[in-house]
């Protein structure tokens, strides 16, 4: 006995559109899933910043890094709009970093010295907040947002996956109430872990005391270093230009500001998320070397371009701010070339 | 406990044990409470020798601290419930979807990988997709673990040179500015707890003035 075509794979017309139809709706369908899942895990990093931004917090956490382990408290007050944040070093040195409105005050006790940097006047409450808009997605690769539990309370792990070896990547582990970061891992671009912070403390209050934004040391005898000249906006580039950045890092902003009483250029690059500071000072001085400075997981480049020390800092990896710095040229001479 | 893993948990928190040892302690310390109790301690200890005259550590720090080590598993991919709206369809658009797969030869991800992640992948560069793909393998481990942050000196980290370290603190206070608040706090914390460089003076003049009230 010979077996025929089922009825149901015989093709005829109406089977064919109803199948055309049948595969439209589920294109349609996956599209809106991703959709969704997209808008969820930038609505989760929005809710995050906010919060960081906004929202007073005190916490202890750990930090995991280059092998090694560190307490640290962070104190973060948003009053009438005013933010100010005091982050200190709960081991070794006990250094603090304090923020006002006004300042960033860095104190290390071990040298006896306070390191003053003025702040800008920019929107002081979410005004460094990046915009997880669809021009991030050239860059990483924002994951859908999974279920999680941290410290025992409810989260979602947003993951932010760099695409090229420029950038750093975070996993973030977001509570499910508040969105504020309860972990968070920087991440380079084949998945390892560089530094991980873990919140074993972490409150809300609604006010914060005065005396807990206040350096625990007496500064009585340290040395006070700071700039005390505004800085400038200037036209972008004006004069010097980094022929070529990293893909996708653009210029957002350069300034005019003052360093030990010298000019220093100061040019922002930004890929949306990460960010990187050139900083062009026309003083050379003899016992600095060019070269590369890590600061923890951020990193630092020095060179030399035409008698000026182009410097690049910036919370990526080493060679990003190696590309920067080595691409600054003359804006005249670039051209030229 | 021994005294050569009380030896091991002291180096580690002093961020001088070496990386392969701190690895092994590590493994130890999934299968171990008690250990985690003892470098939960540790911190505590050297909290309780910073407190500020704002309040000694909490009572419970300790205990927080080893539960946040404790890595926990974490579940599979679930997924948002349906808007009421689109139920009615929900069902036949599933099926529809396979067909749909079936029809337009839409890139399909390995069985193993769940569905949102491979329709990110779909437009993604390959190497992207396999560090997402990586990403997704471990984050749906079930196995409880702990990994330390690699040491970068050990992997190929660029060699400390000098810079003045307070001109360098100035370009890392200025530059955490105009970071997001997630780089922001990279940065800082990288100043707080390490000497990028080595003391050579001060590019800047000190002075004596207290910071502006």
């Amino acid at each position: 006995m010979r077996l025929g075509t089922p009825q149901l794979l015989r093709y005829s017309p109406q089977r064919a559109k109803a199948a055309v139809c049948v595969a439209l709706v589920g294109c349609a369908f996956i599209s809106a899933v991703r959709a969704a899942d997209d808008e969820d895990a930038h609505a989760w990093l929005e809710r995050m910043t906010r919060s960081l931004a906004t929202r007073n917090y005190d916490g202890r956490f750990l930090r995991l890094g280059n092998g090694r382990t560190e307490n640290m408290r962070i104190v973060h007050r948003v009053a009438a709009g005013v933010v100010t944040e005091r982050l200190v070093s709960l081991d070794g040195n006990g250094r603090e970093v304090i923020r006002t409105p006004s300042e960033v005050m860095c104190y290390l006790p071990d040298r006896r010295t306070v390191v003053v940097e003025p702040r800008t006047d920019r929107d002081p409450l979410l005004g460094t907040v990046p915009k997880y808009n669809a021009g991030l997605k050239a860059n990483y690769i924002i994951a859908a947002p999974l279920s999680a539990r941290v410290m025992g309370r409810q989260a979602r792990l947003v993951t932010v996956a760099p695409r090229d070896e420029f950038r750093y990547g975070y996993r973030l582990w977001l509570d499910q109430e508040s969105a504020m970061p309860l972990k968070s891992e920087l991440c380079d671009a084949q998945g390892n872990a560089i530094e991980q912070i873990v919140f074993a403390d972490l409150q809300l209050p609604a006010t914060i005391a005065d005396e807990l934004l206040r350096p625990s040391m007496s500064t009585e005898g340290f040395r006070w270093i700071r700039q005390e000249t505004p800085r400038v906006v200037v036209p972008q580039g004006a004069g010097w230009i980094v022929a070529n950045p990293p893909q996708g890092f653009r210029l957002t902003i350069t300034r005019i500001q003052t360093v030990g009483g010298a000019s220093v250029r100061h040019m922002v690059f930004s890929d949306g998320l990460a960010s990187v500071s050139v900083f062009i000072e026309s003083r050379m001085t003899d016992n600095e070397k060019p070269g590369p400075v890590r600061v923890g997981t951020a990193h630092a480049y020095s060179t030399e371009v035409q008698d000026h020390r182009v410097t690049a800092v910036g919370e990526v990896p080493a060679n990003t701010v190696r590309a920067l710095a080595t691409s600054v040229a003359r804006e005249s001479t670039a051209a030229s070339r | 406990m021994t005294d050569p893993i009380q030896e091991q948990l002291s180096a580690f928190h002093d961020g001088e044990l070496a990386t392969a040892e701190a690895e092994l302690l590590l493994k130890r310390l999934q299968r171990d409470p008690q250990l985690r109790g003892t470098i939960g301690r540790y911190a505590l200890i050297g909290e309780a020798l910073r407190a500020t005259e704002a309040g000694g550590p909490s009572r419970n720090f300790a205990e927080q601290i080893s539960q946040a080590i404790e890595q926990e598993a974490i579940p599979k991919r679930i997924w948002r419930p349906v808007a009421s709206w689109l139920k009615p369809v929900a069902g036949g658009a599933i099926a529809a979807g396979v067909a749909a797969i079936a029809l337009v030869s839409l890139r399909i991800a390995p069985l193993d990988k769940p569905a949102a992640v491979a329709a990110v992948e779909a437009d993604v560069p390959a190497p992207a997709a396999e560090v997402a793909a990586a990403r997704v393998a471990e984050n749906t481990d079930p196995a409880p673990r702990y990994t330390v942050p690699m040491n970068n000196k050990s992997r190929n980290a660029p060699p400390i040179q000098i810079i003045n370290d307070a001109r360098l603190a100035n370009f890392v206070m200025a530059h955490s500015e105009y970071s997001s608040p997630l780089g922001q706090r990279n940065v800082l914390t990288g100043l707080l707890v390490e000497d990028p460089t080595a003391e050579q003076g001060d590019a800047q003049p000190p002075t004596a003035e207290p910071p502006k009230k």
